[in-house]
């Protein structure tokens, strides 16, 4: 007896009941991105209220927080976020970041590679990993992140443009000159990358004792 | 004596308003009635015997609201044949509490009905609005989808119970031909009464959304389907299929089922299933010698005995209850039957879309040894007529009727078919493969739900430059809270984000209204 829900109804439902939470979310993200910090924050905690059971309001609460300067109320937002969901990689890259601003890059580097544990696509943890290694002096362990993020995103030269950076300050010359080229080829007039690529080049004539 | 605000300029159109538990929410629905763009209004509130309701509608906010007391307490039936009683407009429409009318409800309505004379019923979309309760016991809404949303399909109202009380406005004058809403059925009675409206007219659908209904996520007190009996509306239901309403239906079919059957025994069981399959309106006619009639002991309105003498042939058997048969149509079943739901239906329908004259179609899948076809009554009488010694299917053959196998897109259910082929594809997530079937549907570019679930398997799979045209398109004619927000995510990504603003605060207004 056909009397009951209809393919379309339950087609309906399956989203409908996520909708408002969803709308003052976009919203709150596109306010976030406009600067109208007011706005934002309200359809934040318009989310939240709908379904408090999602972290994305708090991260985006946090966010608010460290562009406003208030960094102590971004890592009350970030850890309330990882209390609502633990694996949340964008919490973690919130306070990696709330770290870096108060100049703990320990704290940072920790934060940044637990986000990209998560989330190797991350590209903010991941430029954030680079700088928070460049004021430690450390790049083993980003070298990693970066070539994982390239397998899957091959054409990202402003990442391919680290990742060389990163091999040459390792000494590992090869591979720097290898991922220089594979720019070049994509963007042939970015200057930064051909300056490295001569720098490369000239470093490995003299380590292979060859005089230029 | 009601008072009624009139503009003589434009027709006087009842509104009956039914109340609902929750004192709050009655509110909602009674403003929402006041609140209408169209002042021709005379609102009927039916009393059930509520203490709140005289105050109710005699606030000073309410002054067009006039008190219709109940006759049985709060069965629907009664309710609204006792407003049904009081109104004196040219149109009726319906109010079921706690629903909600939006301001320009009764307006579009009035100008469909206005604008398609042929029509005497009109109904818009309605959103089903998901809500939880706050702890105060106030609704919070999560998020709204339209319910149904397609144009009128007679089959499918004859079917199921698919379009709301509330988002129906008829001519009053209609009434006295379908009757009032029946008092004795337990559960249905809405449907029951558009269903039988549409043996007299054709509906117009209004492509707008004008009101909504609330849906409680959590299994609420509230809810609609809270405390239903399931057993009372599989019976109302079947009640309701087996109605004939008086005669002539200018829009509805009627077929003569001729059922011979092979054997006595199965037959009861046979003609049971026949009646839970069933939903255009029929009768089936038993050619029978009296003594297997006596042994079935059908004593029931769709059932008609037509006795025979003991060894009478099969044809010959036919053409005793083809002489007795009054439907338009005549579907012969000859030995048993394996009905399903859209049996005769789907033949009907394939016969009922060609204009050839001389087809007929067969029920497919029946089993072996039998044999059911659906004719045109008046071809087929005269072709037994022309040929009686024959048989039955050589008779036809020799009139030149041609017996072919319905196609499948003629099935009644075929767009619930797709359906639900496409949701196993988005619930698998192969959502370029939902959007094919969606975009391969026979009449997807004319369907608004097909297209809005097209563009939330293009959405998903990735496809979004199609994605985009096609959310801007339904956008820009009959913006809904999904379409517009999967429009705000699309030019957000892509660094729109003013854009995107515009299309996601109109779905918050959406989400905010009513």
């Amino acid at each position: 007896m056909e009397t009951g829900d209809w393919p379309f109804d339950e087609l309906e439902a399956e989203e409908a009941v996520d909708q408002h939470y969803e709308v003052l979310k976009e919203l709150a993200d596109c306010c976030t991105a406009l600067g109208d910090v007011r706005l934002a924050r309200e359809c934040y905690r318009g989310a939240m209220a709908l379904a408090p059971g999602e972290a994305a309001p708090h991260v985006g609460l946090g966010t608010i927080a460290i562009q406003t300067g208030r960094l102590d109320e971004a890592e009350l937002a970030f850890r309330a976020a990882l209390k609502t969901a633990p694996d949340c990689a964008e919490a973690y890259g919130g306070l990696a970041m709330v770290a870096q601003h108060r100049r703990d890059y320990t704290g940072a580097f920790e934060m940044y590679l637990r986000c990209l544990e998560l989330d190797s696509d991350n590209l903010v943890a991941m430029l954030g990993l680079f700088q928070t290694s460049c004021q430690m002096g450390s790049f083993a362990r980003i070298i990693h992140y970066l070539e994982l993020y390239l397998d899957r995103h091959p054409g990202d030269t402003s990442v391919l443009f680290c990742l060389a950076t990163l091999y040459a300050r390792e000494g590992r010359l090869a591979e720097a000159r290898q991922s220089l080229l594979a720019l070049l080829a994509l963007e042939p007039d970015k200057n930064e990358a051909a300056n490295l690529l001569e720098e490369v080049r000239l470093a490995s004539a003299e380590t292979m004792g060859v005089s230029s | 004596m009601i008072d009624v605000v009139t503009d003589k300029a434009r027709p006087l159109v009842s509104l009956i308003v039914t109340p609902c538990d929750r004192r709050d929410l009655m509110l909602r629905s009674l403003r929402s009635a006041t609140a209408q763009d169209y002042a021709n209004l005379q609102i009927i509130l039916a009393n059930d015997g509520s203490e709140d309701l005289p105050k109710l509608a005699a606030s000073p906010r309410n002054p067009r609201i006039a008190l219709v007391p109940s006759p049985s307490g709060r069965r629907l039936g009664p309710m609204l044949n006792a407003a049904v009683s009081q109104a004196r407009g040219e149109y009726v429409a319906y109010l079921t509490g706690p629903d909600v009318h939006y301001a320009f409800h009764v307006s579009s309505l009035v100008a469909a009905l206005s604008a398609a004379p042929e029509c005497q019923v009109a109904y818009g979309d309605f959103y089903k609005t998901y809500c939880k309760l706050r702890s105060d016991a106030k609704p919070v809404v999560m998020g709204k989808a339209v319910a149904g949303g397609d144009d009128f399909d007679r089959m499918l109202l004859s079917l199921r119970d698919c379009i709301r009380l509330s988002a129906v406005m008829h001519r009053r004058g209609l009434l006295h031909r379908a009757g009032l809403f029946d008092e004795s059925l337990e559960a249905l009675a809405e449907w029951d009464l558009l269903r039988r409206l549409a043996f007299y007219t054709d509906f117009v659908h209004v492509p707008q959304v004008t009101g909504e209904f609330f849906c409680p996520v959590d299994g609420d007190a509230w809810s609609s389907a809270a405390g239903r009996d399931d057993e009372a509306f599989a019976q109302s239901a079947l009640a309701i299929r087996a109605k004939r309403p008086p005669k002539p239906w200018p829009k509805m079919p009627d077929v003569s089922i001729i059922f011979v059957p092979h054997r006595l025994d199965a037959a009861a069981a046979t003609i049971d299933e026949v009646r839970r399959h069933t939903f255009v309106p029929y009768r089936i006619y038993l050619p029978l010698a009296g003594h297997e009639l006596g042994l079935l002991d059908m004593c029931a309105l769709d059932v008609v005995g037509v006795p025979v003498a003991p060894g009478t042939p099969q044809d010959a058997r036919v053409d005793k209850a083809l002489a007795r048969c009054e439907g338009d149509y005549a579907a012969v079943v000859l030995g048993g039957l394996r009905p399903e739901t859209g049996w005769v239906e789907f033949p009907l329908q394939a016969l009922m879309k060609t204009g050839l004259p001389d087809r007929a179609f067969v029920v497919p899948n029946q089993p072996e040894g039998a044999w059911a076809a659906v004719f045109r009554r008046d071809r087929l009488l005269n072709a037994r007529r022309a040929n009686p010694a024959l048989s039955v299917r050589g008779s036809v053959q020799e009139a030149g009727i041609v017996v072919g196998e319905p196609a499948d897109q003629d099935h009644p259910l075929a767009q619930h078919r797709l359906l639900a082929e496409a949701r196993r594809l988005q619930q698998e997530g192969s959502w370029h493969k939902a959007a094919a079937v969606y975009q391969g549907a026979k009449d997807w570019r004319k369907s608004l739900p097909i297209q809005r679930q097209a563009l939330r398997s293009l959405h998903h799979a990735g496809r979004l430059e199609e994605a985009m045209e096609m959310s801007r398109g339904l956008n820009r004619r009959h913006p809904t809270v999904q379409t517009l927000l999967v429009e705000g995510k699309l030019l957000r990504r892509a660094n729109r984000t003013n854009e995107a603003v515009v299309a996601l605060r109109e779905a918050q207004a959406v989400l905010m209204r009513g």
